[in-house]
């Protein structure tokens, strides 16, 4: 059995195959069914949350009783998963921005069109990569009380805060025009995201002597 | 005799373990979250207005949503759980499919009556809101019925795809589908298509008629929910040959029910077309005022004659017709409105009893608009280029073309004229606060110059401009006693009818402080 083959099947499919549906049907949304630019934005973000959600569940080892004892650090063990994850995540994240980044000609009624702008790679993979980071960083976290299924709660408190960030007041909310000029938030977003990795490798740091 | 007390002994299994499911599902906060999710958006989708009972209908199964959300994770997280213990329930009587039912029915049944709790507080509360129109159970009961059916997604989902990424992701997918479904998102090909018949919620049409509700198809939408539950929970099952070759049938036969349901029933009814106003109201005549509403409003007629007649009661208003018009097209559908004379049009909303009477002081003020003499309708005119420039520049992402256009063909507009600084549009603010009972926090905030979204019926505008000052000193004149104010306006009825009388007049015969105007008019003068 080849090691593709070998890999194929050891893939984590019931993991990405709804992640990779939903984020599908916002990546159709944001490429063919959207009114107008925010809206076109707001499906994409919406697409990101779920690919995020879906990487939030690497740190789920089924088989930790077994692999714990092996002589191997918790944080190389974690950093494989991660990069294993990352693998279906690049190419969710890739459809996402590859279908925002098109030229869109949406109706208007009274038979005028209007061609809406492509969305900002740069800028919404700098909010992708962050909330992912989120993500897998609390996932992270939980593991050190939870170890069975980190990434349920992570994917839920994830989610949970999506949602909380669009009742925040708009001068606090985390969304930025990403046409704009303004620059700042992407900033804090960067921000943000150094500081998730940060606490996703010093949850992962095992102290423990083997 | 083996087989029986075989079948005796398995068959209690689903009961208990659907009782032990209900209450498992009755202590997970994510329930309670769903319920009060629901609580929240029946407050919001019934509680300001007054109830008109076939609309609220609608509602009160919409309200639901967030509780088939709760449904459909809290039942796959139950279907989970009991394939992650399948090998310690294994020795259990009755096997893994009466297992799946007494699942299901725990879950369903227990959010199904949540659910009910929900509505039947909806329904007191509607009760308690001096309604109109009746009931349509079946629009209610979908509510309930979409609840059996998420549920029953969820088990499928934890059955086959047992990951728990699954629902939440599912959830979100359903929610896109829920969003769209709304007859007003914009999506022809959807609506055209029928698939809104699928959506957990059919929302009511804003722009249409509210009589058309009774063409909805709520007993084929219960019919679906139900036989889809049916479905999804037998697809849930391990089945003998027989049984699957039965289901798999059964499922056929409902998509192409389905299909020929949603292809060949008008399910939205021109989502699209906007009905004329004119062609599907009645009108009343009293007291030589023509009143016009929907069939399904036309109850409201007295409580519109009452905030008339208090306002005729206290000065004679001079009013030709009050129309009812749709809230969202309302400054576009004006057919059948005369452009002469004194017309009111007035919103599909009413108020609740208790609630601030935003509708009946709306209706109120240009009333006492025509009892001072004040125009009652807008004027109709063509755009200046300095509107095109301001239109072109409030909305960038239409082309310019489109408005330069709109000034070449001569394209009319309908604009107020400003009542700022006369008397009798102070006048008119009083009396219509008189009139209406409990309207001070409407002064208060207009005076403010505050005029929250939340506030704005939506009624058609009745073509006077009033300033926020004028609104000001009309609180002031409320606060002195009526009787005062109306003897010594009736005294100087005369001055009070002319426009030249200024605000500041009308405050120093009451002694108040003389309104000051930092900004000027917008628009022309009222004649």
């Amino acid at each position: 059995m080849s090691l593709v083959r070998k890999l194929a099947i050891a893939g984590p499919w019931l993991q990405w195959a709804p992640v990779a549906a939903v984020a599908g049907l916002f990546a159709w949304v944001v490429g063919a069914n959207v009114r107008d630019a925010d809206e076109r934005v707001t499906y994409m973000r919406l697409g990101l949350l779920v690919v995020a959600m879906g990487v939030a569940y690497v740190f789920d080892d089924p088989a930790k009783p077994t692999t714990d004892a092996v002589p191997s650090r918790l944080v190389r063990r974690r950093a494989v998963r991660l990069l294993l994850g990352l693998v279906p995540w690049a190419a969710l994240v890739g459809v996402l921005l590859w279908m925002g980044s098109r030229e869109l000609v949406v109706d208007l009624g009274f038979d005028m069109t209007e061609t809406l702008p492509p969305v900002p790679a740069g800028r919404v993979l700098i909010e992708a990569a962050t909330i992912s980071a989120v993500g897998v960083a609390l996932a992270a976290t939980i593991a050190r009380w939870w170890e069975e299924r980190p990434g349920w709660m992570a994917s839920a408190a994830l989610l949970a805060l999506f949602a909380g960030s669009w009742a925040i007041p708009p001068q606090w909310t985390p969304w930025g025009d990403v046409f704009g000029p303004d620059l700042v938030r992407q900033r804090w977003w960067l921000v943000a995201l150094v500081v998730a990795l940060a606490v996703c490798v010093a949850f992962s740091w095992d102290t423990r002597t083997r | 005799m083996t087989a029986t007390l075989e079948r005796q002994a398995v068959s209690p299994v689903a009961r208990p373990l659907a009782r032990v499911e209900a209450l498992r599902a009755l202590r997970r906060p994510l329930t309670w979250l769903g319920f009060l999710a629901s609580l929240w958006m029946l407050w919001s989708l019934i509680g300001t207005w007054a109830p008109v009972l076939q609309l609220d209908s609608v509602n009160l199964a919409g309200a639901l949503l967030p509780l088939m959300a709760a449904a459909l994770l809290v039942t796959f997280s139950a279907t989970i759980r009991e394939r992650d213990a399948a090998e310690l329930l294994q020795p259990l009587p009755g096997g893994r499919n009466r297992r799946m039912v007494g699942i299901y029915l725990g879950n369903a049944v227990a959010f199904m009556v949540l659910g009910v709790v929900a509505q039947v507080a909806g329904v007191v509360y509607l009760l308690m809101g001096d309604p109109i129109g009746s009931f349509n159970w079946w629009e209610v009961a979908a509510g309930p019925a979409a609840i059996a059916l998420t549920a029953g997604i969820g088990m499928i989902l934890g059955r086959r795809i047992p990951h728990p990424i699954v629902a939440p992701a599912i959830l979100l997918g359903l929610a896109y589908y829920q969003a769209v479904s709304a007859p007003y998102t914009g999506i022809d090909w959807w609506h055209e298509a029928g698939l809104d018949f699928l959506a957990p919620w059919l929302p009511a049409h804003t722009f249409r008629p509210l009589e058309t509700l009774a063409e909805r198809p709520s007993v084929l939408r219960v019919s679906y929910f139900i036989l889809a539950s049916a479905v999804l929970v037998f697809w849930s099952m391990k089945l003998t040959r027989r049984g699957r070759t039965t289901l798999i049938g059964g499922t056929a036969a409902l998509v192409v029910g389905l299909a020929v349901t949603m292809t060949s029933i008008d399910l939205v009814g021109g989502w699209n077309e906007w009905q004329s106003a004119s062609a599907n109201q009645t009108c009343l005549e009293a007291d030589s005022v023509e009143y016009c509403a929907y069939p399904a409003t036309e109850a409201w007629i007295p409580r519109w004659q009452n905030v008339v007649g208090e306002v005729d009661a206290l000065f004679p208003v001079d009013l030709d017709l009050v129309v009812q018009r749709p809230t969202n097209i309302g400054w576009d559908d004006n057919s059948g409105v005369p452009q002469t004379g004194h017309v009111i049009q007035t919103a599909l909303l009413w108020d609740r009893p208790g609630s601030l009477p935003l509708a009946a002081f709306d209706l109120a003020l240009p009333a006492a608009q025509s009892a001072v003499g004040l125009p009652a309708q807008p004027t109709e005119r063509q755009y200046t280029v300095e509107e095109i420039e301001a239109l072109i520049s409030d909305n960038p992402q239409m082309p310019p073309d489109f408005f330069w256009d709109m000034l070449e063909s001569g394209e009319t507009t309908i604009s107020s004229c400003a009542a700022q600084d006369q008397a009798r549009a102070v006048v008119a603010v009083w009396l219509a606060g008189v009139a209406v009972r409990g309207s001070e926090p409407i002064f208060a905030h207009r005076a403010a110059g505050t005029w929250p979204e939340v506030f704005f019926p939506g009624h058609a505008w009745n073509g006077v401009d009033v300033h926020v000052a004028d609104y000001a000193l009309a609180r002031d004149l409320l606060a002195l006693p009526a009787a005062l104010v109306h003897a010594e306006l009736q005294a100087r009825w005369a001055d009070v009818l002319d426009p030249a009388t200024t605000a500041a007049d009308l405050a120093s015969w009451f002694g108040l402080d003389a309104p000051s105007y930092d900004d000027p008019p917008t628009a022309p003068p009222c004649p």
